[in-house]
């Protein structure tokens, strides 16, 4: 399976607080569907040559929901004109802050087999929402409406919260908080990724987040049954003491080869960090098939962190098998290199060993549970 | 055609407007149960259930076996002296009744536990002001926990029944107070989502007869919507573990009395309970 992250656009209607988008600098830029229609015929040939492949597309910004309904119309049109054959293997997944959405999406969402949208929200008021200060009130009543919208119309969603140093300060009501609105869905519970001096004030250690994790898991592994559905637990618990494991693209150690990221202007990278920071730099997806970006000599480094990382900085780590260094961009923003595993790991190791272990009894041994 | 069951008053005008249709008649006094019933037969209206607001106790009205057949709620002060009870206590469990008792009365508490052992479904009335959670809590653990088969105490019983851990759970409709279930119509013919609304003369439409698509219909969704308000707030019953079985349902009264969020966080951990126990048959040693 290839994960195609095809930005629709840079532009976002929010300027919240913590989100690295409206730091960079190339924003502003939406694809053409000049770029839009060669990606859906790069995908067709890769599809054709492997009748094994199947294609996972991200629609990601930016917000991408701000090109309008009639962008994701032609993005249908390309897929039935140039995918024929394959479009069965074609996968599509939204992630958007749900403000722009309206009746108008609904029609091509559903040509595009587009059944669940993932978004994300912030109680914390000032912490999302566009201008400065962020017009939170007014982001979230939108988010309240066009969710009204999504359920009426019986489409799936999904949340990411992202854990700041204000979450610090009532975990447990937060986690209520997510639980109670996303009952019957699930939710994520991901760290701020912070990279410059500027927003300290939001900011977190690992530490902190693996203590905000502790500080929330009781009661969810008490009650688990009743909320089957939080990341990072729900996928902590299957990798353990299932045995399945689920890992999301940071912890796999192997999105080496199977992931790309498409910029409105159709350059490719490795995922949209890599892509924002310039690193891995696959050519424009005009210039080369998608085979051939999805095996770009570049990506070999990576490929040789994860051979590095078990005999260096890793070695001796029982949690390799759930966390392979980490991901390789949150390496590079501490190191400036590929080959460090990720300051992250030091959040999942502390939340494992402090939290996880002593609560559930599991101890995780490499592959073999004891 | 709305499926909501009519709550209305007693009203032959109104009953004759309403006709054809299933419908929740209001009285208070209970001595006019038949006169309901021919009207009712004339307008070919089916009673989905009889409310009764009396003010007289539970055990000094006067109840008929020939009743068996109708559904009634009966909202009383008080139950009365247990053991007057007992000369009508073969009647009343013949009867498809649910006896509801307010909660700022300490005596409802035994009451209803009296009326539940004996085999009588019963409610708690939830008052706006100075609820005693202690004593709601130990009677939730009573009706859901206990072993002994007795009848149900709502809206105990009524979540316990119903609670699924992926769909919020609303017990409104114990009260005659959910939208999904029960609309409310004035003398006028007016309609309201809720008895408060059409007190406060709120109304969703005219006539019943312009309800067609109710769930389409713009107030109608708008209240359905009504829960997400809460998560707008910094603070309040969004954070509150129990509120999947509540929806905010003391949200006006949380600040000054916050029991509520121990109750229901409590209330929520004994449904499930509840329903893990009674899921399972006790296999005992006996091959």
């Amino acid at each position: 399976m290839a994960t195609l992250i095809l930005k629709a656009t840079e532009k976002c209607n929010s300027n919240c607080y913590y989100c690295d988008v409206v730091t960079k600098q190339h924003t502003g830029t939406s694809m053409t569907l000049e770029v839009l229609e060669t990606c859906f015929k790069r995908i067709n040939a890769f599809l054709q040559a492997d009748p094994h492949e199947k294609v996972d597309i991200l629609w990601h910004g930016g917000e991408p929901l701000l090109v309008g309904p009639e962008f994701y119309e032609s993005a249908a049109e390309f897929q039935q004109e140039h995918c024929a054959g394959t479009k069965d293997r074609i996968s599509h997944s939204v992630q958007t802050n749900l403000t722009c959405f309206h009746e108008g999406f609904l029609r091509p969402f559903a040509r595009l087999g587009i059944t669940s949208l993932g978004t994300s929200y912030d109680p914390d008021p000032n912490m999302r929402g566009p201008g400065v200060p962020r017009d939170s009130e007014t982001y979230n009543s939108r988010f309240m409406e066009a969710l009204a919208l999504v359920e009426h119309r019986q489409l799936a969603w999904g949340v990411i919260y992202v854990v700041t140093k204000r979450s610090m300060a009532r975990p447990l009501d937060l986690f209520f908080f997510l639980t109670n609105l996303t009952i019957g869905k699930g939710f994520n519970m991901n760290p701020v990724l912070i990279y410059d001096d500027r927003r300290q004030d939001v900011a977190i250690s690992p530490k902190e987040y693996a203590d905000f994790l502790g500080a929330v898991f009781p009661s969810w592994w008490r009650d688990r049954h009743r909320y089957p559905d939080v990341q990072p637990f729900k996928g902590l618990v299957n990798s353990i003491i299932h045995g399945n494991k689920s890992l999301a693209c940071m912890d796999s150690g192997d999105c080496t080869y199977d992931h790309v990221n498409v910029a409105p202007d159709g350059s490719t990278s490795q995922c949209g960090r890599s892509a924002d920071w310039g690193l891995l730099d696959y050519g424009n997806i005009a210039d080369r098939p998608l085979a051939d970006i999805l095996r770009d000599e570049k990506r070999r480094q990576l490929d040789e962190r994860v051979q590095l990382l078990p005999r260096g900085e890793c070695d001796r780590c029982r949690f390799w098998d759930i966390c392979h260094g980490g991901c390789p961009l949150d390496a590079y923003a501490k190191h400036k290199s590929f080959m460090h595993k990720s300051e992250w790991c030091d959040a999942k190791r502390g939340f494992l060993e402090q939290y996880f272990e002593p609560i559930t009894g599991a101890r995780f041994e490499g592959a073999v549970v004891s | 055609m709305i499926s909501q069951f009519l709550v209305c008053p007693f009203d032959e005008q109104l009953l004759s407007a309403l006709s054809g249709r299933s419908v929740v008649v209001r009285i208070d006094d209970i001595r006019e149960l038949s006169r309901v019933e021919e009207v009712l037969e004339r307008n070919r209206s089916h009673l989905h259930c009889l409310v009764i607001e009396s003010d007289a106790s539970v055990v000094s009205l006067r109840y008929q076996e020939s009743w068996s057949h109708i559904p009634i709620a009966l909202f009383s002060p008080e139950l009365g002296r247990f053991r007057d009870l007992a000369g009508q206590l073969g009647v009343l469990r013949k009867l498809n009744l649910r006896v509801y008792l307010p909660s700022d009365r300490a005596a409802s508490f035994a009451s209803l536990r009296v009326l539940s052992s004996l085999g009588i479904e019963s409610a708690l009335v939830f008052s706006k002001e100075g609820l005693d959670w202690e004593r709601v809590a130990d009677l939730m653990t009573y009706a859901l926990l206990g072993q002994r088969p007795r009848a149900g105490i709502a809206p105990f019983n009524y979540v316990a029944s119903r609670y699924q851990h992926e769909r919020r759970t609303d017990f409104g409709a114990v009260y005659f107070d959910d939208p999904h279930t029960y609309l409310h119509v004035g003398a006028g013919g007016c309609v309201a989502l809720s008895d408060a609304d059409l007190k406060a003369g709120v109304y969703l439409a005219e006539s019943v007869e312009e309800l067609n698509n109710i769930e389409n219909h713009q107030k109608f969704r708008a209240h359905e919507g009504r829960w997400r308000e809460f998560f707008l707030k910094t603070d309040g019953c969004a954070y509150c573990p129990g509120w999947r079985i509540c929806l905010g349902k003391h949200a006006d009264t949380v600040e000054r009395d916050p029991g509520c969020r121990e109750f229901f966080a409590e209330f929520l951990d004994s449904v499930e309970q509840h329903q893990s126990l009674t899921s399972k048959g006790k296999l005992v040693w006996q091959p």
